[in-house]
């Protein structure tokens, strides 16, 4: 373009178009102010986002840990353990009430990390042992508030009548499962032990990891009724307990924490009494009894590589004093038994005086028949957690493989173990 | 109390600032707000003058960054406002004969974008890179929006015969 053109041009514009300079000028500054109040409102926001977010991770991880640790920690003549990544869908937990007749769970949940997690709930009857299931009654919906609930377990009678399905949400069913209404204590019932006429639920109003919440132990009439408050027991503020009915009279109650106490009632609830545990007890894991004289106390302390070191202690009286059986660490310890290092244990069942049962998130369950000094894998498949495992007598148990959602039968006391339906 | 922009900024400012406001009225017109788009330029520029002042031409980057505000400006009012552009200039016809060959007649009647890119590289002297992003389009677009302005404006300004075939290079 020509010189004189460019010059013109700007002659042109010059003499129509005279922008401010000084108005500019303020103008400019104004908004250099305005662009730095909008920059520090954006880093204020980020900053908040950014501890609001790390706030969340420090509360929500810890309960989300602590949340799984207590499903590790229901002991009770039924043993039962949970998935940690969730329950699986299918039969998820049995009771039988001898060699042939059984309840199962059958659950079907819909799992999310940050969502409310929908189940959808019903009861399985068999009457062959385990090898086949009919659904009784209705498919009840439950909503979980949130990925963290509880999942559903279940517990009856043994005429199959009575029963309830509890957790972070309690039904009763008097009808053998065929109709459920919403019972129990309120809160998190993290155990529910059927015996005799009485039914005990330990109750935690609060989710764990909660600070300054204390668990309330109730009972109400098997048959139906209200729950009241079984004012004599210890309130535990302690998240994961375990409460271990051995008869309608004889009960134990302890935490996991290293507070180091055992309690014990011998007069159905309305007095307990306290016991140290084994002073080496580095962190209470699970209780296992047949009867008051005789309990077993697995004890651990973690360590490095899903490896964790155990010491297994045997009480005749009550919990009162405590003999070391078994260890990862025997040398340093004469005239005890050697308990594997590898594995993190899952379970711990006491079948007949002298047999033990110990599952493993890994690998194989070992079995003990000379109270808990010599160990041997059973002869269940190696692959993946037992999730439950529960015996009606010294021969006959079940086993829920959570590899392959299936069930596992057993009537030699669980040397050999077949297949008895699978999910 | 609003921040004093250092004297050099102060400098620039008032060294430029009219430049720039004429071209985006040259080559947008009125519509653009020609000066709120170079304050909203200048406001940036001051953010980072640290590393603009570094630069053999700050005003480039003042430029790109006002073409820019003010193809939005242009945009949203015209979504609102279907004035025609140019709106302020006067229409008189005396100035019309004398006008005729100076070339803002002949940049009248050039299409928007060839206007604001001739404008862009002979007024404001920019280069046809940073033509291109100004006007957020390829080089060779600016190239080839610049020869087609180029060549309707020989037809605008027959006597011209000076036009250089080089100057989109």
């Amino acid at each position: 373009m020509p010189d004189h053109v460019i010059a013109r041009l700007r002659d042109r514009a010059s003499l129509s178009y005279r922008p401010d300079v000084s108005n500019g000028l303020t103008n400019v500054r104004a908004r250099i102010a305005r662009h730095k109040r909008a920059r520090l409102s954006v880093s204020l926001v980020l900053v908040v986002g950014l501890v609001a977010a790390l706030v969340t991770v420090a509360i929500v991880v810890p309960g989300q840990n602590a949340a799984n640790a207590a499903r590790y920690l229901r002991i009770s003549p039924t043993t039962r353990i949970v998935e940690l990544s969730g329950p699986s869908n299918g039969l998820s937990d049995v009771y039988f009430a001898d060699s042939t007749h059984g309840l199962g769970l059958d659950q079907q949940c819909r799992l999310s990390s940050v969502a409310d997690t929908a189940c959808a709930l019903a009861i399985a009857r068999t009457n062959d042992g385990g090898r086949t299931w009919k659904r009784v009654g209705a498919t009840l919906h439950v909503t979980y508030p949130d990925s963290r609930a509880s999942y559903p377990f279940i517990d009856f009678v043994t005429d199959g009548r009575d029963g309830w399905i509890y957790g972070s949400m309690t039904f009763v069913t008097h009808d053998g499962g065929r109709t459920f209404e919403p019972d129990g204590p309120g809160g998190l019932v993290m155990d529910l032990s059927i015996m005799g006429n009485e039914t005990w639920a330990l109750s935690r109003p609060c989710t764990p990891g909660t600070v300054g919440c204390s668990s309330t132990l109730f009972s109400a009439p098997t048959a139906g009724g209200a729950w009241m408050v079984e004012h004599g027991a210890p309130k535990l503020e302690y998240p994961y307990l375990q409460l271990l009915r051995t008869s309608p009279k004889d009960a134990f109650l302890a935490a996991q924490s290293t507070d180091g106490t055992l309690y014990s009632t011998v007069d159905g609830g309305l007095s307990w009494a306290s016991h140290p545990l084994p002073p080496l007890c580095d962190q209470l894991q699970h209780l296992t009894a047949l009867n008051v004289h005789s309990v077993w106390a697995l004890c651990s302390a973690a360590t490095p590589n899903d490896s964790q070191s155990k010491e297994l202690y045997h009480s005749v009286d009550d919990g009162s004093t405590w003999a070391l059986v078994s260890t990862t660490s025997p040398t340093l310890v004469p005239d005890v038994g050697t308990l594997p290092i590898s594995g993190i244990v899952t379970l711990l069942n006491a079948v007949a005086p002298d047999r033990l049962l110990i599952g493993f998130d890994q690998g194989p369950p070992i079995a003990s028949t000379d109270g808990g000094r010599t160990w041997a894998p059973q002869g269940l498949p190696t692959s993946g957690r037992v999730g439950q495992l529960t015996f009606t007598d010294a021969q006959h148990g079940w086993a829920i493989l959570l590899a392959n959602d299936a069930l596992y039968r057993t009537s030699d006391g669980g040397a050999h173990w077949s297949m008895a339906a699978s999910g | 109390m609003a921040p004093t922009p250092d004297h050099s900024f102060e400098q620039f400012f008032e060294a430029q600032y009219q430049g720039i406001c004429r071209a985006l009225w040259l080559g947008l017109g009125d519509t653009c707000e020609p000066e709120d788009a170079a304050q909203e330029a200048f406001a940036r520029a001051f953010l980072r003058w640290g590393a603009l002042s570094r630069l053999e031409r700050p005003a480039t980057w003042v430029f790109v960054v006002a073409v820019r505000q003010a193809m939005r400006n242009q945009r949203r009012r015209t979504r609102s406002i279907t004035a025609p552009v140019w709106a302020t200039e006067p229409q008189q016809p005396t100035e019309d004969v004398a006008l005729r060959l100076t070339g803002v007649t002949a940049l009248r009647q050039l299409a928007p974008r060839q206007r604001l890119a001739i404008v862009l590289r002979y007024y404001a002297d920019l280069s046809v890179r940073d033509i291109a992003k100004a006007m957020s389009c390829r080089e060779g677009t600016v190239k080839a929006t610049i020869h087609s302005a180029q060549d309707r404006l020989r037809t605008l300004l027959p006597d011209d015969r000076t036009i250089s075939e080089s100057d989109n290079a």
